[in-house]
């Protein structure tokens, strides 16, 4: 799929009518949209969104989509019309995406909707006839599934965020939708809400007393649990935002000038700290364990002794360990003649007395056991004099790592006095709500915590009740019928968790695979990056001779060339995905990619490596950037395969700083597009 | 539609309703929230039980 054009009315900055085409070549596949910060950019990126989903992301919230120009023009109880049309080229076809919005202009500007909004996509057929498509969001989501959109429509500035560990989710949710997991996951679910209660019903109606009360039981625990793991999910959610919010907030305090020594320090306390929770968390398994395997030895000081003595008594009589072995007198009787030179022939007394000596000398498992016993006294005497210095100094250490604990919770307090004492109200700003968030992080991992446990209580009951429930010998025919469809029931609900599995790990090692082979390609450094069974994008670098080494706190210009590769993965492989005519359950699509500012402030290399690698991203690539981002390396890298140029220019009766993109004398506010740019 | 569930540890039998179950939920894909289309959810979930009750007949 490839977008031939947007035409946009009356949104956002944009007044009238404005339309720019983009380029739909092979080899020249990119467009540049040239603006300046505050021209357009974000609004245009947004227009392309609204029109395809409905949806717009803009920082400020309550943002008016409707053209503030166009609305304070109108009269009081006129109708504005506000839409914006797409034209995209697929499998050979023209087609049309079109979105309007009406709205009813009251006092001042205050405005609201005209009836709901309307999508059409329409198509060319061979006869040059304009084709509507009946359900066309569920056809256009198809074409551009809508939860994939941030893989292709996207603010440059913000993709590093997938570097982060907290974007794991993400990641995971990413991986669901290109492979069209939710349909197992729907399948999942409704085996388990719907068709499995189904089937436990017809159970209950056909049996009786504790059968139908364990039935009930696990109806009631299903459903318990199914909130629970909303909830969980819910907690999840928020949990992974605050993360973000405060990696956002690091950043920004690490950019300013009064701040950045102060926030990189508290990061190096962080990891320091994290380090000592680690620690923390091993000392108190090492301690637990070793309590479980020796700490009873505290308890047998009575036991040991008193069995010591029993076992030193029967030594001195010369019982324990015997010194004549019953095979030894075995021996004598089968020789017949004893170690005197005695013959013990069959019937003598001899013989008598050596046979009568047989039946006093101990059993051979008397024998060992007494061997073992007496081993074990001995470890016993001796382990049990190291078990409490052993243990008193596995609580020295967790003594010293609770002080050094403190310490460093003391000194991340002082940072955050100072940065609070800055004359920078901005970062005095961000620190408050970075407490604050943190505050709301502490609080969900407890409420994460919590209900973990709770669903561990729940499972465990399910369990029970379910062996109550399998417990029945049916007496008819119909509770029989019913157990066995229930149980058949039960087998592919595991049947369809396995697939879940076993798809998203076949998808997340390819998507790895990719990710890595243009990562490398980018960075060209001897650094790779890969997803982590835990569906986290992670960096390591190779040291000759050294195993693999995670690179931490990575440069925002290394997590935005890990964020793109992930994203460049993610378009080929539903690419690949599209061509494979017998694909699982997602079809797939060749996805265009959108993006705003891709380069921000990023470092020279970084800017020519990812550059030079943008015409490769996508089979389309639109990119919107800056006159001081497209100057220099980007230009350089990326002019021999650009199909077009767009300006965009922002009107107004006075600018600050009067440039090709910002112009003064317009009678009011607004941004236009234009082909072509200040080259 | 290449047979999703093959390579699952399991029976043939359950091989091929987890396959006749992905077949009936992919019917219903259009419908993005089926929380939004209770009726359609309905009919889903019925398809899934008549489909157990022809497979599961003694």
């Amino acid at each position: 799929m490839r977008i031939k054009s947007i035409t946009i009315h009356n949104f956002r900055p944009f007044y009238g009518t404005q339309k720019a085409e983009f380029s739909v070549d092979d080899n020249q596949n990119v467009t540049v949209v040239h603006g300046e910060n505050g021209g357009g950019k974000t609004s245009l990126l947004n227009a392309f969104k609204w029109c395809f989903y409905g949806i717009t992301d803009f920082d400020k919230e309550d943002v008016n989509l409707i053209n503030e120009h166009a609305l304070s023009s109108a009269g009081m109880g006129a109708t504005l019309e506000m839409w914006i049309a797409v034209d995209f080229i697929r499998d050979d076809r023209v087609y049309t995406a079109k979105r309007t919005q009406f709205y009813k202009k009251l006092d001042g500007m205050e405005y609201q909707p005209a009836g709901g909004g309307n999508f059409d996509l329409s198509f060319i057929d061979r006869s040059g006839e304009h084709q509507k498509i009946t359900n066309s969001q569920t056809h256009l989501n198809q074409i551009l599934p809508e939860k994939l959109h941030t893989y292709f429509l996207f603010n440059g500035e913000r993709i590093e965020r997938l570097a982060f560990p907290s974007a794991a989710d993400e990641i995971r949710d990413a991986i669901r939708s290109l492979m069209g997991l939710e349909i197992v996951d729907r399948a999942k679910s409704h085996l388990t809400n719907k068709v499995a209660k189904y089937f436990r019903g017809e159970l209950a109606k056909y049996s009786h007393g504790d059968i139908v009360a364990a039935i009930n039981e696990v109806d009631q625990l299903t459903e318990k649990m199914e909130q629970k793991k909303d909830e969980l999910q819910t907690q999840e959610r928020n949990l992974n935002s605050y993360e973000n919010d405060l990696q956002y907030i690091s950043n920004e305090l690490k950019a300013y000038d009064e701040t950045s020594y102060l926030e990189s320090q508290r990061n190096d306390y962080l990891t320091r700290l994290a380090q000592i929770e680690e620690d923390m968390e091993s000392i108190n398994k090492d301690l637990s364990q070793f309590i479980r395997e020796k700490g009873f030895l505290v308890f047998l000081d009575n036991a040991v002794a008193a069995t010591e003595s029993l076992l030193q008594e029967r030594r001195k009589k010369g019982e324990l360990p015997f010194a004549v072995k019953k095979q030894f007198i075995d021996d004598l009787l089968t020789k017949m003649e004893c170690i005197c030179g005695t013959h013990l022939q069959e019937g003598s007394e001899a013989r008598i007395q050596v046979s009568k000596f047989r039946q006093t000398v101990s059993s051979d498992v008397i024998e060992e056991a007494f061997i073992t016993t007496s081993g074990l006294l001995n470890e016993f005497n001796n382990t049990r004099e190291t078990v409490f210095s052993h243990i008193s100094d596995l609580l020295f250490k967790k003594k010293t790592q609770l002080t050094r604990r403190d310490e460093y919770q003391g000194k991340l307090e002082d940072i955050s006095g100072k940065i609070k004492n800055t004359a920078h109200q901005e970062a005095v700003d961000l620190e408050r709500k970075r407490e604050e968030l943190q505050g709301k992080r502490d609080f969900a991992n407890a409420l994460i915590y919590q209900i973990k446990n709770e669903l561990d209580n729940y499972r465990k009951q399910l369990e029970k009740a379910r062996v109550k429930q399998g417990q029945a010998h049916d007496d008819n025919e119909k509770a029989r019928i019913a157990r066995k469809r229930l149980s058949i029931v039960e087998e592919c609900e595991r049947s369809i968790s396995d697939l879940q599995e076993r798809l998203a790990y076949k998808t997340k090692n390819e998507l790895s695979k990719r990710v890595d082979d243009t990562f490398r390609k980018i960075l060209q450094k001897n650094y790779w990056a890969e997803i982590d069974d835990n569906y986290r994008l992670q960096t390591f670098k190779e040291i000759p001779g050294q195993e693999k080494q995670l690179v931490v706190g990575k440069s925002t210009g290394e997590s935005q060339v890990t964020s793109l590769s992930f994203i460049s993965s993610i378009v080929s492989l539903a690419k690949m995905q599209h061509s494979k005519e017998d694909s699982d359950f997602f079809k797939g699509g060749v996805f265009p990619i959108v993006m705003d500012s891709p380069f921000g402030s990023m470092d020279p290399t970084y800017k020519k490596a990812i550059a030079n690698y943008v015409p490769q991203l996508a089979d389309q690539v639109i990119m919107f950037v800056s006159r001081s981002q497209w100057r220099g390396e980007v230009e350089n890298e990326c002019k021999n395969r650009v199909g077009r140029h767009v300006s965009l220019i922002y009107n107004a009766p006075t600018v600050g700083k009067e440039s090709f993109y910002f112009r003064s004398g317009a009678q009011f506010e607004c941004a236009k597009l234009e082909e072509g740019y200040d080259g | 539609m290449q047979d999703s569930s093959d390579g699952i540890n399991t029976t043939p039998l359950i091989r091929h309703i987890v396959a006749e179950i992905l077949k009936i939920e992919m019917e219903y894909q259009n419908y993005q929230d089926l929380s939004h289309h209770k009726d359609k959810e309905k009919q889903l979930c019925d398809s899934i039980i008549q489909l157990i009750e022809r497979e599961i007949k003694s």
